[in-house]
């Protein structure tokens, strides 16, 4: 039993931090019906700067998520203004390229700053600590913080869009260009606001990620598909269909857990036979295609 | 012999009732106009004749084949072809080239399908803009693009949808000819959705008259413009007294 | 006979652009005679086949406007079918190559059916996905290899066996890529003319104007698709006798992908000669800024840095590649 809480409570707990990190993909093409292959870049800068900071100053990695914010939010202004303004002109094959060249360049870059090796954070306040929550469960204090601040970043991200004038200038924009136009709402200023609202999002999560996860230069292209597939799930354009779609994508990483909790239950053999580990990312791919096919406004039906 | 059939034929669209049970048939070699007010439900019509919508209920019959509830290429094989109102062609395939694909339907191969493209060509006197881009047109001669592309796929019925919309009165008088010519010399039967009310007059040997959704009218032209309901939903007073009058003086 | 005079006529070209293409041919057929590098000799190898992969891709990219970005899948199925049977069973070439060729194709099929529902980006990242899970099943399955990949062991074969394609010297799969190279190309020429080809840019103008001229869109649309799968399906076979080691990052992920659609892009899509210009400039790019910048000047990713930032230039400046680019400073020529 205690399998399986503890793979549904770590699933929900990662599908939070999941759903951020799926928040600016999904504003960015409700925006501009963009797919930012760079997603997954932009989330390991994220890692890469809260650990850097964290390294050089002596503070807690936690304290370094402004920091990330704001390169993140930079990153994803100049992005914007440097490159996607001219990538918006041209037709669909040169913006899947081309934020795939925007994702090379990145990657490439850190790995000529920062070198391939694996570097994870060994020293902070929650680093190594854990709780036990009941029923066996154990939950590492940086997940379970990184979760909370997850939700936090995430809620305050959707009152920001929804709540305030520049958000719903925002919003609006994203559902009539012209008319948005028409109101007097620069919309490549919006633009450039969606991508440093995306970009400070991703960078949050990645911030929050690299308590618990070892970052390499390569690491984005997982997250990017991860982000793709909570998009797909959620409805392309939909930010309360990226939560719940997170949530759900979290769980599907444990389906190896949950594999493993009924291979006990049942006693079958040819169960506990298979590993499922291989295939953690598999079911989310899987998932992913599937819903493509069938469900392409995405699961729940929400209209972008 | 009746070449289509259209019986009891309904389509809604979420709330929408777009079509309510229309029938009516169409003789072989006959030109029939559909008139009415816009968002009367005329290009629904053609959609669910020509398979792009799946009706709800009702049967269309083609050539003595129920057509309702195949695919929209399987229909067009069949020998009915259509034109669209909004069509602008994106592609890079030149005038030929967007006729070839039509020829393409009879055709398998390169030098027929070329061959056949350029009687098209001529027929509709656009053998000159052969080789330009279909988007950099005038739009008289796109609409004559698109309606060649439909032909060169040898229908026995066609289905135009406002070839003559956004025309200059010249254009229109071209097209009208242009329209009577291929009748004439092709045999092909003709349904035409037509706001040129002068063109329907002129060509139309019968005319339907759509209103939400319903047939609320069906004679010849000069029937259908004395009737009160369509003047009432469609025409308005003043225009039917002048096509009237335009009709006696011919 | 019309297949074969489609096939070898070249009269819609322009004069100067053959002329060009023919000494360039006669320059691929005797470069081993000259004096060369063994790097110039891969990087040609590399081009013959990288042409080959991006017109596959170009038929069902470029003429039908559907942006696949699994394409790496079929080739994985390519290179794995022959280094198995070769491997297990000392299966002839020639024999894993039709065979590797039908199980692509097939595959396409199977996942050509539900992918061609969808449309534009959707379609994209469906096709990245489907070649996500396929590496992720090759990674674990033993039976080719799992995570450890596949080597054909040399030792077993001498050279030059061409029943096996297990050569030595690069000359050897320099002529036959050659020959490849020239037997895909004028298939190309005849299918840019084919009935197939026309319906295909009609679907990528429209697709219900397509259909109302008696097109059946997905059915062509998946027609394309095993053609363009068995072109990539083709080549990883060869793939496999030539890298003779072969693991599922080299051969399916979506790096090869991209970089397959990327070349038809660069040169043009839609266009007999754009995949061939693409890699033409790509591949030679990719493969000396990695050996002057890469391994020569020890700056680990520095290449790929420039070659993105070129990547980047081309799609946000010249999307219709350089072919658009031609056409455009010919255009300029004549106003």
């Amino acid at each position: 039993m205690d399998i399986l809480a503890g793979s549904v409570a770590a699933g929900l707990l990662i599908g939070l931090v999941f759903a951020l990190v799926a928040l600016g993909l999904t504003i960015i093409f409700g925006m501009m019906d963009i797919v930012n292959f760079a997603h997954g870049e932009f989330l390991m800068i994220g890692m890469y700067t809260a650990l850097l900071t964290s390294q050089t100053t002596g503070i807690d990695p936690l304290a370094a998520l402004p920091v990330a914010a704001l390169v993140g939010f930079l990153l994803g202004v100049c992005c914007y203004f440097g490159f996607v303004k001219y990538l918006l002109r041209g037709p669909m094959v040169a913006q899947l390229l081309g934020t795939f060249g925007l994702m090379l360049l990145l990657r490439n870059l850190a790995l000529l700053f920062f070198g391939s090796e694996d570097r994870t954070i060994h020293e902070g306040l929650l680093v190594g600590q854990s709780f036990e929550i009941g029923m066996g469960i154990v939950i590492p204090a940086t997940k379970l913080a990184a979760a909370v601040l997850a939700v936090v970043a995430f809620v305050g991200t959707w009152l920001l869009m929804n709540r305030t004038k520049l958000g719903r200038a925002m919003t609006a924009t994203a559902l009539n260009r012209q008319g948005a136009r028409y109101m007097g709402i620069s919309t490549e200023r919006m633009n450039a606001l969606a991508w440093g609202i995306g970009g400070a999002t991703v960078t949050v999560a990645g911030a929050l990620l690299v308590n618990f996860w070892s970052v390499t230069p390569f690491v984005g292209l997982l997250f990017t598909m991860i982000a793709f597939a909570i998009v797909a799930l959620g409805g392309f354009g939909s930010v309360p269909g990226a939560f719940f779609a997170g949530l759900l994508v979290g769980l599907i990483t444990e389906i190896p857990g949950f594999w493993d909790f009924f291979a006990y239950i049942t006693g079958s053999s040819w169960m506990s036979g298979i590993s499922m580990t291989p295939f953690k990312y598999t079911w989310v791919y899987l998932a992913y295609f599937l819903i493509m096919i069938f469900r392409p406004r995405g699961l729940f039906g929400w209209k972008s | 012999m009746y070449i289509l059939q259209v019986q009891n034929l309904s389509k809604s669209f979420g709330g929408l009732q777009a079509n309510r049970s229309i029938g009516f048939d169409v003789a072989q070699g006959e030109m029939l106009g559909v008139i009415g007010p816009n968002g009367a439900g005329k290009t629904t019509l053609f959609n669910c004749i020509a398979g792009v919508h799946q009706i709800d209920s009702g049967r269309v019959i083609f050539q003595g084949r129920r057509i309702s509830g195949m695919k929209s290429h399987e229909i067009a094989r069949l020998g009915l072809a259509r034109t669209f109102q909004i069509y602008v062609a994106s592609g890079d395939l030149n005038v030929k080239e967007n006729i070839m694909v039509g020829c393409f339907m009879r055709e398998r191969v390169r030098s027929a399908a070329a061959k056949a493209a350029d009687e098209t060509l001529g027929l509709f006197q656009i053998s000159h803009l052969a080789k330009n881009v279909v988007a950099e047109l005038p739009i008289a001669a796109q609409k004559r693009v698109a309606m060649a592309t439909a032909l060169a796929t040898g229908p026995r019925l066609l289905l135009l949808d406002e070839v003559a919309a956004g025309l200059n009165p010249n254009e229109v008088d071209e097209i009208t000819g242009l329209i009577r010519s291929i009748h004439a010399k092709l045999g092909v039967t003709i349904i035409l959705i037509e706001h040129v009310m002068e063109m329907v007059l002129n060509i139309c040997d019968r005319v339907i008259v759509l209103d939400y959704g319903e047939k609320i009218s069906e004679g010849t032209p000069r029937e259908v413009i004395r009737e009160p309901a369509v003047i009432k939903a469609y025409l308005g007073e003043r225009y039917a007294r002048q096509y009237l009058e335009q009709a006696e003086n011919r | 006979m019309e297949i074969l005079r489609n096939t070898f006529d070249f009269s819609d070209c322009p004069r100067s652009g053959l002329v060009l293409a023919g000494i360039v041919g006669l320059f691929f057929l005797c470069f081993p005679l000259f004096p060369h590098s063994s790097f110039a000799m891969s990087t040609l190898i590399q081009f013959f086949m990288f042409s080959l992969f991006a017109m596959g891709w170009n038929t069902i990219g470029g003429y039908g406007g559907q942006v696949d970005l699994g394409m790496a899948q079929f080739l994985g199925i390519g290179a794995y079918t022959t280094a198995v049977m070769i491997i297990r069973w000392n299966t002839p070439f020639w024999i894993t190559l039709p065979i590797g060729v039908l199980l692509a194709v097939l595959w396409s099929f199977v996942i050509g059916y539900p992918l061609f529902r969808l449309k534009g980006h959707y379609f994209a990242i469906a096709s990245i996905a489907a070649s996500l899970v396929l590496k992720d099943i090759f990674d674990v399955w033993d039976f080719v290899g799992a995570s450890r990949g596949l080597e054909i062991p040399t030792t077993r074969f001498s050279s030059p066996d061409f029943l096996h394609l297990i050569f030595t010297q690069d000359v050897y799969y320099y002529y036959i890529m050659f020959a490849f190279f020239l037997i895909g190309f004028l298939f190309i020429n005849h299918f840019r003319k084919s009935r197939l080809a026309f319906q295909l840019r009609s679907i990528k103008s429209n697709e219900e104007v397509a259909r109302s001229l008696g097109i059946n869109v997905q059915w062509a649309k998946m027609k394309t698709y095993a053609i363009a799968t068995s072109f990539v399906g083709a080549v990883g076979c060869f793939h496999a006798c030539y890298i003779k080691n072969i693991e599922t990052e080299d051969t399916m992920g979506l790096d090869i992908s991209i970089l397959i659609a990327l070349m038809a892009m660069l040169g043009g899509m839609g266009s007999l000669w754009g995949p061939i210009v693409g890699a033409g400039i790509l591949i030679p790019l990719k493969s000396y800024l990695k050996e002057w910048l890469g391994a020569t000047a020890g700056l680990v990713g520095i290449d790929l840095v420039i070659y993105a930032a070129i990547i980047m230039f081309i799609s946000a400046l010249e999307p219709r590649g350089i072919w658009g680019l031609v056409g455009r400073l010919g255009s300029r020529k004549t106003a």
